[in-house]
């Protein structure tokens, strides 16, 4: 039996490290649009138009009961054919972190609409008509009042949203994505997999304490966004005097 | 100054206000007494559009408004000449006392930045606060929380404040503090429409008094009157009630 080569795991390490800024790519853009889907939802089922909320909420249901390794095949190859003729050739000659992003921005999309309600539900609607009492019209009460307070509720949520596309996207290999894994894979596989578990380890390295780092950071931000509490514990510091 | 005539509003089938129509004048205090679900706070929600009146007419200076039939815009202004302070204070959770007071101003009223922050501070001072200005919501206790909800309703010169039940959801040793600055407001001429359970204290600081029952206002008058010789059964049988140890029939 062939034990594990440091030099070989440093190998994969050092050549997958940098494909990292793909996990980021395709991790920003389908936040920013899942939220924004998200946010759409929401509005959608609590519109008056029944059909439009009953629609918004099928979308949820469904995507949810979706695995993802399902959603991102029939993305990358459903959506060309599907949309076939000019658009779809054109499609078809897209880079395969187009159709990764837009997978995940449909399951964020999902996700966040109930992270987003959940936040807007646990809000006491009296702010929102203490803000309108004060003169300040629907938008500002939301702008300044609300949203901040949204937010603030939403970050373990976003936190744990990255940790879970970071990993899923390992998945997309699968249709020829080159992040972190895919990158290992193709290294791999040029040396007929004898050092699968070299790369398996590199890739455990940098998988571990990016995802630990994410969940500290998240950690951080939400005490920074809890002045009360962060305020608190300096005067705790400071001997306890408020 | 303020005008109120025939509100009605129903939820389904349950006939909350039954056209109800009261008068206040500049410097008035009104106490709204009444059991839970006689219709008051219902009234002031409808006076605030928090709710939308199945009918009413509502006069506020030189405004006139539909309690139906309303745009938002006009909506906003009666509520830029009106303030309204909560059973459950309702204070901004992510803003410290003194941004909670000054917010309205800036976005509510657009003034500046500065003039807004002079006006606040002045109001915490009003409402004995001044060493709270930075803490947020949570740091306070019921009693001060409410006297900010009150500093926040009083620092946008509303031509009407209106309380609902401002010290029911309070500890009973805090209700004397929010009570003593409601005293001063109304010392100082402040119009005010209270609904409150606190019978010493309408007796003590109302103009008029207005009794509810069944989403309609069964007596008004002022204070003395109403407290000391009811005219009608109904307010008899509430206020006995009340004040079973009361020295009402003098």
């Amino acid at each position: 039996m062939r034990t594990v080569e440091v030099e070989k795991v440093k190998y994969f390490f050092i050549e997958s490290l940098p494909y990292l800024r793909v996990t980021l790519l395709y991790v920003t853009v389908s936040l920013v649009i899942g939220f924004m889907i998200g946010a759409g939802i929401v509005c959608l089922r609590k519109s008056r138009i029944k059909i439009l909320a009953a629609i918004a909420s099928l979308y949820v249901t469904v995507l949810r009961c979706t695995p993802s390794i399902v959603l991102l095949f029939l993305v990358y190859y459903g959506l060309p054919a599907m949309l076939g003729g000019r658009v779809g050739d054109a499609l078809n000659r897209m880079s395969p972190v187009f159709f990764v992003c837009i997978t995940f921005s449909l399951f964020i999309g999902a996700s966040s609409s109930e992270v987003i309600r959940s936040a807007y539900e646990s809000l006491r609607a009296g702010q929102r008509e203490a803000g309108l009492s004060v003169g300040m019209t629907e938008l500002q009460t939301f702008w300044f009042i609300l949203l901040p307070q949204m937010v603030k509720r939403a970050i373990p949520n976003i936190g744990n949203m990255i940790i879970f596309l970071m990993k899923e996207g390992a998945l997309a290999y699968t249709i020829g994505l080159r992040d972190v894994l895919g990158q290992a894979y193709y290294l791999s596989a040029r040396s007929i997999n004898v050092y699968a578990v070299d790369m398996y380890l590199a890739l455990t390295l940098i998988y571990w304490p990016v995802s630990l780092a994410i969940e500290k950071l998240f950690h951080i931000l939400e005490k920074k966004m809890d002045p009360a509490k962060a305020r608190r514990s300096l005067r705790k510091l400071s001997g306890g005097v408020a | 100054m303020l005008k109120v005539q025939n509100v009605k509003k129903s939820f389904g089938t349950n006939e909350v206000l039954k056209g109800v129509s009261f008068e206040v004048d500049k410097g008035d205090v009104v106490a709204v007494l009444g059991a839970s679900g006689s219709g008051k706070t219902t009234l002031l929600r409808c006076l605030e559009f928090f709710e939308r009146a199945d009918s009413g007419h509502m006069e506020l200076g030189d405004l006139s408004v539909d309690l139906h039939v309303h745009s938002k815009k006009t909506a906003r202004q009666i509520r830029q000449k009106t303030a309204f302070v909560f059973q459950n204070y309702n204070l901004f959770e992510n803003k410290t006392a003194l941004e909670n007071i000054s917010l309205g101003l800036t976005a509510g009223h657009g003034l500046s930045k500065k003039e807004a922050e002079k006006i606040a501070a002045a109001a915490l001072e009003r409402v004995g606060l001044s060493d709270r200005a930075d803490y947020y919501p949570c740091e306070l206790s019921g009693g001060q929380q409410q006297r900010i909800g009150i500093a926040r309703a009083v620092a946008v010169n509303p031509d009407v404040i209106f309380f609902d039940e401002p010290t029911s959801a309070l500890d009973p040793e805090l209700v004397g503090e929010v009570l003593d600055t409601i005293k001063a407001l109304a010392k100082e001429g402040t119009t005010m429409v209270i609904i409150t359970h606190e019978m010493a204290f309408a007796r003590d600081v109302s103009t008029k008094v207005i009794y509810m029952d069944g989403g309609v206002i069964v007596e008004q008058g002022p204070p003395d009157v109403i407290f000391t010789k009811p005219r009608e059964e109904r307010t008899r049988k509430f206020l006995a009630r009340f004040i079973q140890d009361f020295d009402y029939v003098i």
